[in-house]
């Protein structure tokens, strides 16, 4: 009996500061945040009745539409790039043996670095004219100055290339990890019938981290779609709106002069028909793939 | 093990120490002053100073909240909209405008300023006042002004452009491309300088996004020609590459570094140049927009001090604004910016500092001055139309995405309309 009131206890202690910090910091806002989606809240005024406005005017946003294309294309090339890379380092480390830990510190360093601070870095290395790269490119290999944020493309593959070097270490870290998962005696088995080591990663190493890659892309491909520090300290969403996203259009449009939050958060609530079907889609295949596993 | 407190007599500690906290009178505790840090530190450190001396006077208290140029958007929305944020703030005067319904009329105050001999300016009072109201005690503008290196002006017998006509001749003789000296820079991804620029620009060729009703007029022949102009000088070769990524600073690093001759900047090149010692202020000279075919018009930036009409404190956040409006306290202010901001009363361009030409341009550009969304009123509408650079991105579209002028601006027309119609779906002023 007192046992059990003490585990109750315990329960309580730990579980009830954590439960209150989500409903302060992620439950109360999401709902205040529906609540301005879906009514006529002006700043300074009580809510008003209830409303589609803010939807009509987000679907009628002529950015929304290109932000939208923008933010999916950016989302499926940096996940696809950050999964590939991060999976082949993870093999590359696995068989570093000692030098793994040195080589895994210095991989982590641009994750390591405050977001912020790296988006300026990387506008220091892209500015033109006085650029690194820009210095590199003219000074030192002689070729012609390019314009890399001034370039729809350049600005794109600039956004892209940051976002993978920024995150690519910390999936490595994760599939470094998940490949632990995959039982010695296994590997034993399949290295004393004279397998091959690529046979032994296509077949057994693939499927015992397949359900940590599928949930890690889940996880990545929300992160970076609603991604908004990189794209609004390296490009502005220019050169002319090309490098938008739908994350950057609605904080221009909920900060802007009239403060439209209802709007702002109506584009980022129409998202959700892309993101969720994608992320339920590949939770589904993980714990399929886990399940397998199992038997 | 150590001993833990049973849970419900933490939840019961908590809630108790809550309401005595919701008791404290609303009324009492220090005035929160939510003030904007910009680049004149010295004028910073006053307006706190100016506080700090009413708050020792009458015995009262104040708490400061510094906000920067990038975080005022939020700040604004949270003073607004939360009660108790702050008790003072000092708000851009179109955000004051626009967010009127909840602010308290100042109108007493400006009258009280008024008989002091202290008329508000009248650009000051185009941006301040609405429907008979002053949310907002107009505090201080900046310009926006030609900053030319004087010393490479100089050395070719050039003088400061007077008409757009002209400004291309000049940047042309002034670049050195070979040597990275370029006549004239400006970004094309839609910073603050950009912004401006083009919208004087528009206005100077006798354009304009409002007719004085509120009209969207924005796609006209007149915004053709500016947009022409604005193209030919874009693509002419007298500016550096890579600015069509840009930033709002870019400009202004590359007229220190030496790489462009002349930009469109607020006073803070020289205010920088002179605290920095890293190049000789008399190398450095303002001059006015040069005028276009419908005359020379240029863009006010103005900010006031506002107050909640529902605020406990309002008495005091009252008193506290007087002192500060104070002649002697502004002219205090004003000297500190050191000419970097611009009065909005008459009587204080006698002040000494104004002796400076190059600080006396500033003040004198107040004369062709308009605030957003001129020759209509002040709105929501049409600051989001600038604060979105729909402007600059109409240039941008010619200039990076190969759109015909035509289709630029039928395209920039578009947007506007749509954000006019959303605010006016919204009922925002």
């Amino acid at each position: 009996m007192i046992v059990q009131r003490r585990a109750r206890a315990t329960w309580s202690a730990t579980s009830i500061p954590a439960i209150l910090l989500f409903l302060l910091t992620v439950a109360v806002p999401a709902s205040v945040a529906v609540l301005y989606a879906f009514t006529g809240k002006r700043l300074g005024e009580p809510v008003a009745g209830f409303t589609l406005t803010n939807f009509s005017s987000a679907l009628r946003e002529p950015l929304f539409t290109a932000a939208l294309r923008t933010s999916l294309r950016f989302a499926v090339v940096c996940v696809v790039t950050k999964l590939a890379i991060g999976y082949g380092l993870a093999g590359i480390l696995t068989h570093a043996g000692r030098s793994a830990t040195a080589a895994l510190r210095l991989l982590l360093l641009p994750w390591l670095i405050p977001g912020s601070a790296a988006c300026l870095l990387w506008v220091w290395l892209l500015y033109q004219p006085s650029g690194v790269l820009d210095h590199l490119v003219r000074s030192v290999l002689g070729h012609p100055s390019r314009d890399i944020l001034g370039s729809a493309d350049g600005a794109f593959w600039s956004l892209v290339a940051f976002n993978v070097w920024r995150e690519t270490p910390f999936w490595a870290l994760v599939f470094f990890a998940s490949r632990k998962l995959v039982p010695p005696q296994l590997q034993e088995e399949l290295r004393l019938a004279g397998t091959s080591t690529w046979f032994a990663e296509r077949t057994l190493v693939a499927a015992y981290s397949a359900p940590t890659v599928l949930v890690c892309s889940a996880i990545s491909f929300v992160w970076t779609f609603g991604e908004f520090q990189s794209i609004e300290l390296i490009t502005r969403g220019g050169p002319s709106n090309h490098t938008q996203t739908v994350a950057s259009v609605a904080m221009d449009i909920g900060y802007a002069a009239g403060i439209d939050l209802g709007t702002a958060i109506c584009m980022m609530l129409l998202t959700l028909p892309i993101i969720l079907p994608a992320v339920l889609l590949l939770f589904v295949i993980a714990k399929r793939r886990r399940a397998a596993l199992i038997t | 093990m150590p001993r833990i407190i049973h849970p419900s007599k933490a939840i019961a500690l908590a809630c108790a120490t809550l309401f005595c906290a919701a008791c404290k009178s609303p009324s009492a505790g220090p005035i929160r002053v939510q003030y904007l840090e910009i680049w004149a530190p010295a004028l910073n450190e006053e307006f706190k100073s100016i506080a700090r001396s009413w708050a020792r006077d009458t015995h009262d208290s104040v708490e400061f909240i510094a906000v920067t140029l990038n975080d005022l958007p939020k700040r604004v929305a949270a003073f607004v909209d939360v009660p108790g944020a702050a008790n003072l703030a000092v708000f851009p005067a179109v955000d004051a405008v626009i967010h009127a319904s909840a602010l308290a009329d100042e109108s007493a105050i400006v009258s009280t300023l008024a008989t002091s001999g202290h008329t508000p300016l009248p650009n000051a009072e185009a941006m301040n006042k609405t429907q008979g109201m002053w949310p907002g005690v107009p505090l201080y503008a900046w310009s926006h002004l030609f900053v030319w290196r004087a010393n490479l002006l100089r050395k070719k017998s050039l003088s400061p452009p007077t008409r757009f006509e002209g400004l291309l001749p000049v940047a042309r003789i002034l670049t050195d491309s070979s040597n990275g000296l370029y006549g004239f820079g400006l970004g094309t991804n839609g910073d603050d300088d950009e912004k401006m620029f083009v919208q004087s620009v528009l206005w100077s060729f006798g354009g304009a996004v409002f007719d004085s009703a509120g009209k969207v007029v924005l796609d006209s022949p007149r915004t053709r020609d500016a947009l022409k102009y604005l193209v030919s000088l874009y693509r002419s070769g007298v500016m550096p590459p890579g600015i069509a990524g840009w930033d709002g600073a870019s400009n202004n690093r590359a007229f220190i570094a030496g790489t462009i001759a002349g930009t469109a900047n607020s006073p803070t090149i020289l205010y920088a140049l002179r605290h920095q010692d890293t190049l000789a202020a008399s190398d450095v000279m303002h001059a006015m927009y040069p005028e276009g075919p419908a005359g020379r018009h240029t863009f006010a930036t103005g900010f006031s001090l506002v107050s909640r009409r529902d605020d406990p404190k309002r008495d005091r956040v009252r008193e506290l604004i007087l002192f500060m409006m104070r002649p002697d306290n502004y002219a205090r202010l004003l000297r500190a910016g050191e000419g970097s901001v611009n009065p909005q009363y008459s009587g204080y361009d006698t002040l000494s500092m104004w002796t400076n030409p190059q600080l006396r341009v500033a003040l004198e550009s107040q004369n062709f001055e308009h605030h957003v969304g001129w020759p209509g009123p002040v709105s929501a509408a049409a600051a989001e139309v600038f604060q979105r650079h729909i402007l600059p991105d109409m240039v941008a579209r010619v200039l990076n995405d190969g759109f015909t002028e035509d289709a630029a601006v039928r395209e920039a027309s578009r947007r506007v309309q749509e954000v006019v119609d959303r605010n006016a779906s919204a009922q925002r002023p």
